[in-house]
């Protein structure tokens, strides 16, 4: 009878936790469902040509302006993907060495009690708001970028280059890379952290005890123990990199340009607008049906790119587990 | 303990009548307004019966603008649908251009001209009752209202219409009112066609549409200033120049006699209103703003921006300008509310509401919303200049 009684119990719970799954997925799928069905118009029309053309900061200009007969629906959005691709990467790349050395330090060189402030201060930093990273950003890195990098001369020839004219103040692919990278450190660091604590204590002692240095148990068997976790790290927080909307409006100059390799340096000094940023910065012009479509088309391609990632996530995690 | 507190009340209420008399300054008469209260500086008086308020202030709140005829002593009163001129001392009036008497007129009380309320406010089209137990004027206009009112045209006129159809809304629960956008022109076609109840524009009417029937009427102004950093030598510059200058023609700060620098354009994200009146003000589809020009999201980034380059130039509503950066004297005239009030100001434009024939019924009401204290209360802080 008691029996009988917990096994009613057990099922009910069971079928809340069921129903709850099954909203959940429902809720997802929806989600998809009415992003694709928004973006439908002009992602039919742009085909491929959405991340292969080039021109979106005047295709919405010229689109707000259109009476709805007129509207093309076609917009080309490779500026944004590729200054989405090189925020990222760029952040990436200042991050991951300053991360996982931060974590090093705090897992293995510091006082325990330095190391628990440096820890939560680690976790305090990756909890702030985009959104000051970007005043911070605008405050102090573009002014920064304006005064050490761009030349009034350099100023006045950009505007005559023949390869792609521009106005150089600061805001650019640069100052994204900068704020960008400073905002995914934390997270990066918390990341390693927890994957180096992972670590099981005896593989750390063994190598102690054969006479290794620390820093080389740290480099040669602490890392490698906790490649996976250290991918995974990266991965999630490549994923923020790309999602990263308001600290990069904030930033980055918002026009849709292709960083040109040919201009040397000042190709990071390029003023630049990623997917994200676009929904936020062009929102405004919203009430034009063409102009809505193609932001939740950069939605459709900003979570295509944020699947492929997570996905990436589980093979990477894959194969470091086979070897 | 009940009815002693009422007998002292009626008591009290009894003496006051007896001191007071028949004329006098009504202590404690309150002008209520689709339920809140009116504040005046000058207290309603109660006059044979009628109580007589400051004409500015019920007038206004109904969405009249007032005038005051020193010639003829007269009083007047223009809403969207009404026109009222009420001489002082008088009793005849003038409602739509039909004589109307009233039992008491207009007076002057400290240099105050007072009118009857309940007469003003009845030709104005609201309804107006007595409540004797707590001394107070009910004016119903703006609450109560029912039906659809479909509201489209200008991007500029819109985010006005909309903040006042919500805040309409509110007062009327039974009315519904939707706003949308698609241009000017859109607002003009949809008026003339009927698709729309009120059309919104942002420039002004043409000769052929004013002879098809439709009525602008003005709910306040759109005023651009062109800014530049402080430490910029430039002082002033013409159309032309300025055109000039966000096309990219000129590209050097020299070439309008500043220093030898690049000049750094600041411009707005599509949509904006303050970037629809630049446009149709200075460039005037003769050039479009160059590409490479950096685009912000609101006027107060466009003013941060343009306060910390000193080789920037931006633009903004009249209503942001303030002394982080300097507004550029336009075509000889500085650019100041004052100047843009007379006329005298180049980059001034109308914003309007028009119907299809004399505004009637809800789509009145709804003109008379945008121009009553709320509403240009409203218009005033989506940057635009009020009326009054």
């Amino acid at each position: 009878m008691k029996s009988n009684k917990r096994m009613v119990k057990d099922n009910i719970f069971k079928h809340i936790l069921l129903v709850s799954a099954v909203l959940g997925g429902l809720m997802i799928a929806f989600i998809f469902v009415f992003i694709f069905i928004k973006a439908w118009g002009v992602l039919s029309v742009s085909g491929l040509g959405f991340i292969t053309e080039t021109g979106f900061s005047e295709q919405i200009r010229d689109s707000y302006y259109l009476a709805a007969g007129e509207q093309t629906w076609f917009f080309g959005t490779k500026g944004l993907f590729i200054a989405t691709l090189l925020t990222t990467a760029g952040a990436l790349l200042l991050a991951v060495p300053l991360g996982i050395g931060t974590a090093v330090i705090v897992c293995e060189f510091s006082h325990r009690a330095i190391a628990r402030m440096l820890s939560s201060v680690i976790r305090l930093l990756a909890s702030i708001p985009s959104i000051i990273y970007g005043l911070i950003g605008l405050m102090v890195v573009v002014p920064y970028i304006k005064d050490s990098f761009i030349s009034p001369e350099l100023q006045i020839q950009y505007l005559y280059d023949p390869i792609m004219r521009m106005q150089l103040s600061g805001k650019s692919l640069l100052a994204g890379i900068i704020v960008l990278g400073i905002m995914i450190m934390p997270i990066l660091t918390a990341l390693t952290v927890d994957a180096i604590k992972a670590v099981p204590k005896s593989y750390k002692e063994a190598g102690l005890g054969l006479g290794i240095s620390h820093w080389r148990v740290v480099t040669k068997i602490l890392l490698p123990a906790a490649k996976s976790g250290l991918f995974a790290g990266i991965i999630l927080a490549a994923g923020r990199g790309i999602g990263e909307a308001i600290a990069l409006s904030m930033v980055s100059g918002g026009i849709s340009n292709v960083p040109q390799v040919a201009h040397g340096g000042v190709f990071f000094l390029t003023p630049v607008l990623t997917l994200a940023s676009a929904i936020v910065n062009k929102s405004e012009a919203m009430s034009v049906a063409a102009i809505e479509s193609a932001l939740f088309s950069c939605g459709v391609v900003l979570i295509l790119t944020s699947m492929l990632f997570s996905l990436s996530t589980r093979l990477v995690e894959r194969a470091v587990k086979m070897k | 303990m009940k009815d002693l507190k009422t007998k002292v009340i009626v008591l009290t209420m009894m003496l006051c009548f007896v001191l007071v008399g028949t004329a006098s300054a009504a202590e404690g008469i309150k002008v209520n307004v689709d339920g809140s209260a009116l504040n005046m500086d000058v207290a309603p008086v109660m006059q044979e019966g009628r109580v007589l308020v400051p004409f500015r202030f019920i007038a206004e709140n109904l969405g009249g603008i007032v005038s005051w005829d020193a010639g003829s002593q007269t009083v007047k009163i223009v809403t969207a649908d009404k026109n009222v001129s009420l001489p002082v001392g008088q009793t005849t009036a003038t409602v739509n251009g039909t004589a109307q008497t009233l039992d008491v007129p207009a007076t002057v009380v400290d240099g105050r001209t007072l009118v009857p309320v309940r007469f003003v406010a009845e030709s104005l089209g609201a309804d107006v009752s007595w409540d004797d137990a707590t001394q107070t004027v009910n004016v119903k206009y703006f609450s109560g209202i029912t039906g659809t009112l479909k509201v489209g045209g200008s991007t500029t006129v819109l985010p006005v219409a909309q903040a006042s159809a919500d805040a309409l809304m509110k007062l009327s629960p039974g009315l519904s009112v939707t706003v949308t956008g698609g241009g000017s022109g859109v607002g003009t076609s949809g008026a003339k066609d009927g698709t729309l109840n009120i059309g919104m524009q942002s420039s002004d009417l043409k000769q052929e549409d004013k002879a098809a029937g439709l009525v602008p009427v003005s709910v306040g102004r759109d005023a651009i200033v062109v800014i530049v950093n402080k430490a910029n030598t430039v002082e002033a510059l013409t159309r032309e120049q300025i055109k000039k200058i966000f096309s990219g023609e000129i590209k050097n700060w020299q070439d309008v006699g500043g220093k030898n620098a690049a000049i750094v354009l600041h411009t707005r994200e599509a949509g904006s209103g303050t970037l629809d009146g630049f446009n149709s003000l200075i460039m005037k589809k003769e050039a479009e703003i160059d590409a490479i020009a950096e685009p912000h999201a609101s006027n107060p980034l466009v003013k941060q921006a343009v306060a910390n380059d000193e080789n920037a130039i931006g633009f903004l509503s009249l209503g942001h300008l303030d002394t982080s950066v300097k507004g550029i004297v336009a075509e000889g005239v500085v650019a100041s509310e004052a100047n843009a009030a007379t006329g005298q100001y180049p980059f001034v434009r109308n914003l309007w509401l028009s119907t299809k024939g004399t505004p009637s019924g809800q789509a009145a009401k709804f003109i008379n919303f945008v121009r009553s204290v709320k509403g240009q209360q409203i218009l005033a802080s989506e940057d635009f200049i009020p009326l009054r």
